[in-house]
């Protein structure tokens, strides 16, 4: 009877070990490195890595790799996010420009990627505003109804 | 100059032409990875250090993802040397510095 109660003890025990010693770690780790950008070395760095650390670390080595993909991960993930952001807005104004030399404006010239001329200061600060004077009245009123 | 910075300078001038691993950095010089790896990081973007991957027919026997590593570059040579003679003039450094003291080649 009591060797009965002991496996019965004993299994859970052992599943439980598995899932933190074996199994755990790796999902883990796999989930944690999706803090950082796509294409970031650390992912491919840490995967390899774990397999190096001795299997009754694991655990704690990936708790520990939070800590840092927390920091690390979802600081370079809002930089990757500031950057595609300015990216759209120099698309945005690029697309603008080439708008205007289609309905054929001649002496007109727009700033493109200038620092602080994003989407709502492009009119009223002048990152992106107009120098010289448009020469074709039609597409002048074409411009301000857009 | 912080102790963490020391102490991996000292892991990584124990073995300045071999290459080093993540983990082993960590256990060599004692100090956590999530501090370790920004301290690398920076190492890197100085030009201390130079990376690489893991051979693939290395990994392919041992089946598991390549693993990252480090090398220290003749500017990180020179690098960390100041560091560590720096830091030999800093009492609080003296516990980690002695023993090694006399194996580095700056």
């Amino acid at each position: 009877m009591t060797g009965m109660i002991a496996q019965l003890l004993a299994w859970p025990t052992l599943s439980i070990a598995l899932l933190v010693f074996g199994f755990a770690p790796g999902v883990v780790l796999r989930l944690i490195v999706l803090f950082y950008p796509r294409g970031h070395l650390r992912r491919r760095e840490l995967l390899g890595e774990l397999y190096a650390v001795p299997r009754i670390e694991r655990p704690f080595w990936v708790v520990e790799q939070l800590e840092i993909a927390l920091f690390e991960g979802l600081r370079d993930r809002a930089r990757a996010w500031l950057l595609r952001r300015k990216r759209t807005e120099i698309d945005e104004q690029g697309s603008l420009r080439l708008r205007i030399s289609v309905l054929g404006v001649s002496s007109l010239s727009i700033e493109i990627g200038r620092p602080g001329g994003g989407r709502d200061g492009a009119a009223g600060r002048g990152g992106a505003g107009l120098e010289g004077g448009i020469s074709n009245p039609a597409a002048s009123e074409e411009l301000s109804r857009e | 100059m912080t102790y963490a910075l020391v102490q991996v300078s000292v892991a990584l001038m124990n073995d300045v032409t071999g290459r080093h691993w993540g983990y082993e950095l960590s256990k060599q010089s004692g100090v956590r990875s999530g501090v370790m790896y920004p301290i690398l990081q920076r190492m890197l973007d100085e030009g201390w250090l130079t990376d690489g991957w893991e051979d693939q027919e290395q990994v392919g026997r041992a089946k598991r993802p390549p693993r990252r590593y480090y090398k220290v570059t003749d500017a990180g040579r020179a690098a960390l040397g100041a560091v560590l003679v720096q830091a030999r003039r800093d009492a609080r450094f003296r516990p980690i510095l002695a023993p090694q003291a006399a194996g580095w080649s700056i």
